[in-house]
């Protein structure tokens, strides 16, 4: 997603519920071009109705061992997670009002939506158009 | 449990940034804006 930053047309934010202390480090060892925000307290992910897995679902089924062998293969290395393991993720598109335009509730850790499906939600700049 | 849904107001609350301050989800409008919600940090 980041290296496609030009395509996008619109803003893109990071949530995490990790501890607001750790937020500052993590932008800079990512070096990611877009901002992380915390929730804490999982407000936005409640609302959002991004919700929980089964220990079961995290850490049994195969897809998610797949999808962690796909990324080691490619090189990338896995820490030890300090959060709650069993909270989903998933991604919302805001339009410029405020309202909700696009939701992807993730239902396993493996299963987020592609990143041409999150910038096709998020349109394109307004060079692009017309 | 009812969630917000696609059409509705995000709703009223706010995040925080990284220097400990809030960001009200209704600090982004004015440009569409994708949130990437992650599992963790690892």
């Amino acid at each position: 997603m980041s290296k496609r930053h030009d395509e996008l047309g619109g803003r893109v934010v990071v949530v995490t519920f990790a501890p607001p202390a750790l937020l500052a480090a993590f932008e800079r060892e990512m070096g990611l071009p877009f901002p992380v925000y915390g929730d804490p307290d999982r407000a936005a992910y409640e609302a959002f109705g991004l919700n929980r897995a089964s220990v079961a679902r995290v850490w049994l089924d195969p897809r998610v061992w797949r999808s962690y062998a796909k990324l080691l293969s490619r090189g990338r290395r896995m820490h030890r997670v300090r959060e709650d393991s069993l909270q989903l993720g998933g991604d919302v598109v805001l339009d410029a009002d405020g309202r909700v335009r696009w939701t992807y509730r993730s239902r396993g850790p493996e299963d987020r939506p592609s990143v041409d499906e999150l910038i096709a939600a998020l349109g394109l700049p307004e060079t692009a158009v017309g | 449990m009812s969630f917000v849904e696609v059409g509705d107001l995000a709703p009223d609350l706010a995040l925080v940034d990284s220097a400990g301050g809030p960001a009200p989800l209704a600090s982004f409008r004015g440009e569409a804006t994708a949130l990437i919600f992650l599992r963790h940090l690892g």
